[in-house]
């Protein structure tokens, strides 16, 4: 056996050990998805499925224990078997234990914690983020894992894709209006763009960090670097792909660049993306109310250099190679030392070698005989 | 300048640089080399070494500070050497040994000459070789270069009062570029020239021997042997030529100060701090969650349908088969019609057990108020089975 076949050989048995896990995999899912695991919905529902069935929790406040067939039917829990008892592990008859929950938040904050069993990964990342130091910073409205996906009606959370924003809306409601008239924002809404991002693609999902922060802003011209030097998706808007590698070679990039490489949580000024463009109001440059339309440029470089005068704006070259029509006198500079510095350089190599050329010959000459 | 004393006797040793000349070169060498040191990782600052650098000197703005300091000392220095220049020409009559002159272009020639091995000596270079003014030439434009285009960058906003916006980055450009000219013109020319070639330490020692003028200057060497090199003053004519000097010199300080100050403390390009992003609340509290509109009721079925099989029957089977049903708890089962008579006395519905357990309501399973009225109007119709 040539090693070339020995190869083919391998590569063959794990092809097979994968296609094995695979069709282990298909097999048994769909096995527990056809089957209910469980029958306690129809029990329950006996009696929950009652409108006006409620009670009053110590707070005040009325909880109603309607649960409607029609919503759990249209859960993704429910028609794969996952039923009342999946979540509500401790009620298992009737009648039902006490419950000791003061508020219907109590219950919620209770509650949501069986996600854990079975999404452990995604409920683990939710711990580091943002929402769960709110929480035990003491804001109890801090979202928990049903405030996002609901409870008995939880479903595919990014179908539609407008679904996240609107998500996120319910308590983000200012920030998410002024998304929806931004580029990003208009193209999700008017033309479910998948390219364009949606909250979670700049926040993240499970895990959102504090975007405030210093090592949030030092990352964030990656961020937008993820679509915007991306050839591909950039060419089919008919924009540069280019924005990023030329500003990090700009005056304020070189500053992010050199602090992000070594100094990740040092909080220091230069401009990144959105200190121009915008954070959730990012317009089209053409557009007039845009930060950085031409017409609004100087007013957004005035934010950090509010002496600057009419020709300000013309210095930035941040997004653009250097080109005759552009900056002439830019280009120039750049053409005479780019051709005059090889040049001179060139001169002084040839003249220094012909010299020691000379002085080694010398040499050799004097200790000969 | 060179050795002025009137002896035509032959000396060993020749004063090459006197003090001042000296120092100055001492001063302008420390801070261009720290020019140099901080300046090129500003020009390539995502190469490794240049992170590597900013993080030695703790941080990019350090970097700039002592970038800006040099650049300080290296514009003083310069003013220094314009009045001595202004000094030496305007009242000591030196005669201007640094601009190149038809007798470089020869030595130039000649030299070519000689390194092809086409002739057996180098050009007899006088004072300074066409090597030396080169280089000086070169380091006059660089500095006037380096310190206009560095003044367009350290005061920006200034700069385009008057020039359109491009001169800024055209400015960093043509300092970066120059820069990395210079830089490497001292390596190659001056490093081979002052160091490789031959160790010539007169700018530290101030000195040169006989056998180094011999070969170096001898146009000089013989010049001053020949006791032509001295020039006399008489004192009357130096004060008089002073008297000039000072009030000028006088003035180019003062204009030079001024200009100074300007440089350091024109503008303040960009603010310290960055004005507050943001100022939106992030977070609304949630709103209570309202009850959820319960999903509408089927319309109360037509009274003449009001059977068991159409209407008693599947609401019992609906709402009470979990513990009524195969399990009969308390002895009720409500699956058939024959079973579910012994809780209910038709046409009295107030007598029914099934009405008096519901009426009391907070039963488990308990039927809506418009079930429980249709059930009473069920039993008082005599509760039809069909």
């Amino acid at each position: 056996m040539t090693s070339r076949n020995r190869y083919h050989h391998k590569i063959g048995l794990i092809a097979a050990g994968a296609l094995v896990l695979l069709l282990s995999i298909l097999v048994t899912s769909p096995a527990s998805a056809g089957k209910p695991a469980q029958e306690t919905e129809k029990y329950c529902l006996q009696c929950h499925s009652d409108p006006n069935l409620k009670m009053t929790l110590p707070s005040g406040e009325t909880l109603s224990l309607f649960i409607s067939q029609d919503v759990l039917n249209h859960s993704i829990h429910s028609p794969l078997g996952i039923e009342c008892e999946a979540c509500h592990t401790d009620i298992t008859t009737y009648p039902h234990p006490a419950i000791s929950y003061q508020s219907k938040r109590e219950l919620s904050r209770v509650y949501y914690k069986s996600c854990e069993k079975c999404h452990s990964a995604n409920y683990e990342k939710t711990l580091d983020s943002m929402h769960a130091s709110a929480a035990t910073g003491g804001n109890l409205e801090a979202p928990v894992c049903t405030d996002c996906h609901g409870s008995h009606n939880v479903q595919k959370p990014d179908e539609p894709r407008t679904l996240i924003s609107e998500t996120c809306s319910k308590c983000h409601g200012q920030i998410v209006d002024t998304y929806k008239q931004s580029v990003h924002g208009m193209a999700l809404i008017s033309e479910d763009n998948k390219d364009v991002p949606v909250c979670t693609d700049c926040h993240g999902v499970h895990n959102i960090q504090d975007p405030r922060t210093i090592q949030f802003r030092v990352q964030s011209p990656e961020l937008c670097a993820g679509c915007h030097a991306n050839q591909d998706l950039m060419a089919k808007y008919g924009l540069s792909a280019d924005v990023y590698s030329i500003y990090k070679r700009s005056w304020h990039g070189v500053d992010v660049s050199v602090y992000k490489a070594r100094w990740p949580t040092i909080w220091h000024d230069s401009a990144v993306c959105t200190d121009c463009h915008g954070i959730h109001d990012i317009r089209k440059t053409t557009d007039p109310e845009s930060k950085v339309n031409p017409k609004n440029l100087l007013q957004t470089c005035k934010q950090c250099h509010p002496t600057a005068g009419p020709n300000w704006a013309d210095a930035w070259t941040g997004h653009n190679e250097i080109s005759l029509e552009r900056t002439p006198i830019l280009y120039y500079v750049e053409v005479f030392y780019s051709s005059f510095t090889p040049f001179v350089l060139w001169v002084c190599v040839i003249y220094v070698i012909l010299q020691i050329v000379r002085s080694i010959v010398d040499r050799v000459r004097r200790s000969m005989p | 300048m060179s050795d002025m004393t009137s002896t035509p006797t032959k000396k060993k040793v020749f004063v090459r640089f006197d003090l001042l000349q000296r120092v100055q070169h001492f001063i302008f060498l420390i801070s261009f080399s720290l020019l140099g040191f901080t300046g090129l990782p500003q020009r390539y600052p995502l190469s490794p070494i240049s992170t590597a650098f900013f993080e030695l000197t703790g941080g990019v703005e350090v970097a700039r500070n002592i970038h800006h300091a040099s650049a300080i000392v290296m514009m003083i220095v310069s003013l220094v050497h314009v009045l001595e220049v202004m000094y030496r020409v305007m009242v000591l009559s030196t005669p201007i040994s640094m601009i190149p002159w038809i007798s470089d272009a020869l030595h130039v020639y000649e030299d070519v000459q000689y390194y092809l091995g086409f002739r057996r000596h180098k050009g007899y270079y006088g004072r300074y070789s066409y090597a030396e003014k080169i280089e000086y030439l070169a380091l006059i434009w660089g500095t006037v270069v380096m310190g206009l285009t560095g003044f367009m960058m350290w005061n920006p906003i200034s700069t385009l009062r008057y020039l359109p916006g491009e001169a800024i980055p055209a400015a960093k450009a043509a300092h970066g570029g120059e820069a990395v000219l210079a830089v490497a013109a001292i390596i190659i020319w001056h490093f081979y020239h002052v160091h490789i070639k031959h160790l010539n330490l007169s700018m530290f020692t101030g000195k040169l021997s006989r056998e180094e003028m011999l070969h170096e200057h001898p146009a000089e060497l013989a010049a001053i042997e020949s006791g032509k090199h001295e020039v006399q003053i008489a004192p009357t004519v130096l004060r008089k030529r002073q008297m000039i000097y000072f009030p000028l010199a006088f003035v180019l300080v003062a204009a030079f100060s001024v200009g100074f100050y300007y440089f350091v403390a024109f503008e303040t390009t960009a603010v310290v701090t960055l004005p507050q992003g943001e100022t939106v609340p992030a977070f609304y509290p949630l709103t209570p969650t309202p009850l959820p509109t319960p999903t509408p009721t089927p319309e109360p079925v037509a009274v003449t349908t009001l059977t068991w099989e159409a209407f008693a029957g599947p609401l019992a089977q609906k709402k009470c088969s979990m513990c009524h049903g195969a399990t009969a708890m308390g002895n009720v089962n409500l699956t058939t019609y024959a079973d579910a008579m012994k809780v209910i006395t038709p046409k009295d519905s107030a007598n029914s057990k099934l009405v008096i357990k519901q009426n009391a309501g907070g039963h488990p399973g308990q039927f809506t108020a418009d079930e429980l009225t249709q059930i009473k109007a069920w039993i008082d119709a005599g509760a039809p089975e069909k």
